[in-house]
């Protein structure tokens, strides 16, 4: 409410910098590996956004997001293979897929913080089984072929740069899409929630109802993402999917900052970069992804949204949870 | 299925369960002094395979003597990782999400530390030297190792329990895991205190992890038991060691008898899914001391 | 027909019995006081009402509803408000936008139709509402101060105008006085006083036996989960049993 508007004014004309710089990254290295690297960055970042959400926003400690990622990518490639749908509709039926994944996790909230954190884990678990094992939906680790170029209203995005633009877009509206969300008394709900929820409780807030929506819109980014990657990839294996991709993900969203949704970007850069540039460290990234996170929880648990906002000497954690 | 192996198929379970079980009261016991759900735990599993090959294969020892200077080896391990890099979170205060992420992280750490040297020797390899012909009870073929497992898990299980009843440093424990205030103000060294149970899991870990490398093989993917084996820290319930046990035994014949009979491939599978299920039965029904929300 | 009917109201914790078959029943209007040693289980009984804890046997009627079963944030429709032992507010919002939270019913603001914004015009009418609620407990000049910069008595005042604002018929106060001096305590009694009058019932528990007696028109006496003795603040102070609990040290009160 009131307490915040302040650093709203700083923030639109930022996010808004930082936009039309992205957008201008697609003529400029049109047609380098930088570009297809920052398309995967992008799609991990949304991944890891509706992560964010969940951890950030409502205190939920889901290990195994990337099942979601998974769900998402399978639910849409089968409407782009055997319905032949168009980009636009294979995002519903990834959406669809996702929230039938959420739904079925949906008691598993019940649990407290920690205890949900192991459910989840094992969750993860067993989802990247079944896409292992379920050759005959999704592949197994050898995978799915051919899957057609992203089509929205009659308009085939091949190229890369043109990829980038679209994933650009998706990604920047489901940041807009929660930035707006978090304004409103669902937001209000959550932070109420996150910083008393016995208050919260007896002010008649239905905390575990609030919890599993906040889940339900968390599962959205990450299955638009699995069906972005497996469009742009043109392949998609379910080796991508598991407990590795889980750890990665929640690397990103710590790196960046939990509180943070720019950080959840900012974050899946990083653990990318790691990831890909230095070919001679690359076999090191997740020995580099847990050194990492060790470290942050001992000297900077607030993670990269932290030290900008000290930088920057914003002050007051308001309504930033406390790691 | 055919159900004249099922007894069979139960007593080389109930010889994985042995080792659940000592992975799981690792878990337990770290989760009652600590009140953390430490998911570095199965990977001391992985090291105690990792130490055991080392012991056995190139330093030639019998499996009996390899036990100690690996659970120690391992231990060592846990106290470095618990004052180095859950010390200082404790220290600051921090909160239980970031302990556990601290945990997940290190877990991380651990296998990636170990895969890079091991990726050049022997991944996966049996560490049975000798192999000595099952005998035979009531029409059952009974192995050797299983036994020894049972044996071991059964020896360590108790001297926990004395240890935890009858001496200063136990009642310590106990203590700790009771209230660390309280403790404090009664004159116990708490960080000591938590650094012992440190060592201690680390040693059954370590030790499970041998017996893990002995029946099956040594190497990374021996963190999977490991976080199987939190499944029946849960099935016991949370911080109860005899519980763990029971657990422990429990599902390691479940995990076998599945295997064996209903599908190897989607056991893995299986296993997590009765995790879940217990999760939220045991939240809906008896327990629940920490695990449930509020309400 | 009461207001509140307990019947056989039982909590156990494995083998221990926090709240053990207590019988009672509160009238609209009604200020009751409930009272106990440390550990009687006072809290547990505020918890049964309020929904965090469901009981293991008995039942809790309210306006002839049986409402044992219902969750937390349900109570709160049917009209139960409470306060908690340490406060439970929001430290990085304003005082004001605390107590605005207690009427998180009348907004609706977990459905759908409020995530579009619909209902801005409510949200003013609530938090002037607020404003007033915050006035008439005492918090007028404090009410934009963030209440992580608010004193432990102040705290308690904003629980109570943050469970107001749900209009609630039955208000249950945990210890609403706990640390607070002679001059804060008299105050907080005129406010509670005042509330029958605007339709809230009161259930207060304290342990400050002056604000009691001198608030309270009915007292329950709890000692280890079982109800010893209700009745009027002069019967309470001349059991016998209760003084057995108390070690006497009742009947010097006034």
């Amino acid at each position: 409410m009131a307490s915040v508007t302040r650093r709203r004014l700083v923030e639109w004309p930022l996010t808004a910098a930082v936009l039309v710089a992205l957008y201008a990254l697609a003529p400029i290295y049109d047609g380098t590996f930088f570009l297809s690297f920052m398309i995967d960055v992008l799609i991990l970042g949304l991944a890891a956004l509706g992560l964010q959400h969940m951890v950030g926003d409502a205190g939920v400690l889901n290990l195994g997001q990337a099942a979601f990622f998974g769900l998402g990518a399978y639910g849409g490639v089968w409407a782009l293979q055997h319905w032949h749908w168009t980009t636009l509709p294979a995002f519903g039926a990834a959406i669809v897929v996702a929230l039938a994944g959420a739904i079925v996790m949906a008691p598993l909230l019940r649990l407290r913080g920690v205890y949900f954190a192991m459910a989840s884990f094992a969750f993860g678990a067993m989802l990247f089984e079944v896409f292992g094992q379920w050759v005959s939906f999704t592949g197994g680790e050898n995978g799915l072929f051919l899957i057609p170029f992203p089509r929205i209203f009659g308009h085939t995005f091949v190229s890369n740069r043109d990829v980038y633009l679209l994933v650009l877009t998706v990604s920047a509206l489901c940041y807009g899409g929660l930035a707006l969300l978090m304004r409103s008394g669902y937001g209000l709900s959550l932070h109420a929630v996150r910083q008393s929820e016995n208050g919260a409780r007896a002010s008649g807030v239905n905390v575990a109802r609030l919890r599993f929506i906040a889940v339900a819109i968390g599962v959205v980014p990450p299955a638009l993402a699995g069906v972005l990657y497996a469009q742009a990839h043109s392949i998609v294996q379910s080796t991508i999917f598991g407990n590795d991709q889980s750890v990665a993900l929640i690397t990103m969203v710590i790196i960046g900052g939990v509180a943070s949704r720019w950080g959840a970007f900012a974050g899946a850069l990083i653990a990318q970069y790691i990831a890909v540039y230095p070919q001679s460290i690359a076999q090191y990234r997740f020995l580099l992804y847990g050194a990492l996170i060790a470290l942050l929880m001992i000297l900077l648990p607030g993670g990269i949204a932290s030290l900008a906002r000290t930088l920057a000497g914003a002050h007051g954690t308001l309504r930033r949870p406390r790691l | 299925m055919r159900l004249a192996d099922l007894p069979q198929q139960i007593v080389f379970g109930l010889g994985l369960g042995a080792i659940y079980a000592l992975v799981a009261i690792g878990f337990s016991l770290i989760y009652r002094t600590m009140g953390l759900l430490s998911f570095v735990h199965p990977q001391f599993v992985m090291l105690g395979s990792v130490f055991g090959y080392t012991a056995i294969v190139t330093l030639d020892l019998p499996l009996w003597a390899a036990a100690l200077p690996v659970g120690i080896a391992t231990a060592v391990a846990s106290v470095a990782i618990d004052q180095v890099g859950l010390r200082p979170i404790r220290r600051r205060g921090g909160a239980e999400i970031a302990m556990i992420l601290a945990t997940v992280a290190w877990g991380i750490v651990l296998v990636e530390l170990v895969r890079q040297p091991w990726a050049y020797g022997p991944s996966a390899l049996s560490l049975r030297s000798s192999a000595r012909p099952p005998f035979e009870v009531l029409g059952v073929q009974v192995r050797w190792d299983t036994v020894g497992a049972l044996a071991t898990a059964g020896v360590l299980a108790a001297a926990l329990a004395l240890f935890l009843r009858r001496t200063t440093a136990g009642r310590a424990l106990r203590a700790v895991g009771e209230s660390s205030r309280t403790a404090s103000l009664m004159g116990i060294h708490v960080e000591r205190t938590l650094a012992l149970a440190a060592a201690i899991s680390g040693f059954l870990g370590g030790v499970a992890g041998l017996l893990v490398g002995y029946l099956f093989s040594a190497g990374i993917s021996t963190g999977t038991i490991g976080v199987k084996a939190l499944a029946a820290a849960v099935i016991g319930g949370f911080g109860n060691v005899p519980g763990a046990v029971v657990g422990g035994l429990l599902l390691g014949v479940f995990d076998n008898v599945v295997a064996a009979d209903i599908s190897a491939t989607w056991r893995d599978a299986i296993v997590f899914g009765l995790i879940i299920v217990v999760l939220i039965v045991r939240v809906g029904g008896l327990v629940g001391r920490r695990v449930l929300s509020r309400g | 027909m009461s207001l509140l009917e307990l019947r056989d109201l039982t909590k156990t914790f494995g083998s221990v019995a926090a709240v053990d078959g207590v019988e009672t029943s509160l009238d609209e209007g009604e200020i009751r006081g409930l009272i106990g040693p440390n550990g009687a289980g006072k809290t547990t009984v505020v918890n049964l009402l309020s929904g965090f804890l469901t009981p293991t046997r008995g039942r809790i009627e309210f306006d002839g509803r049986a409402v044992e079963r219902a969750p937390a944030h349900l109570r709160v429709d049917h009209g139960i408000g409470r306060t908690f032992q340490t406060p439970q507010l929001c430290v990085g919002l304003s005082t004001l936008d605390n107590i605005v939270l207690g009427s998180h019913r009348r907004l609706g603001t977990a459905r759908l139709r409020n995530v579009l914004g619909r209902r801005r015009t409510s949200l003013a009418t609530l938090r002037a509402e607020a404003a007033a609620v915050g006035e008439r407990v005492g918090l007028g000049g404090l009410l934009h101060v963030p209440a992580g910069a608010l004193s432990y008595g102040h705290l308690r005042l904003t629980e109570i105008a943050r469970a107001l604002m749900a209009q609630p018929r039955l208000l249950l106060l945990d210890e609403p006085v706990a640390g607070m001096n002679e001059a804060e305590s008299a105050e907080v009694a005129e406010i509670v006083r005042a509330l029958p009058g605007g339709g809230t019932t009161v259930l207060v528990i304290e342990h400050d036996m002056p604000f009691v007696m001198g608030l309270c028109s009915r007292i329950s006496v709890l000692d280890r989960g079982r109800l010893i003795a209700d009745g009027t603040p002069a019967e309470i102070q001349h059991d016998p049993q209760v003084e057995a609990v108390y070690l006497g040290t009742l009947g010097d009160v006034a």
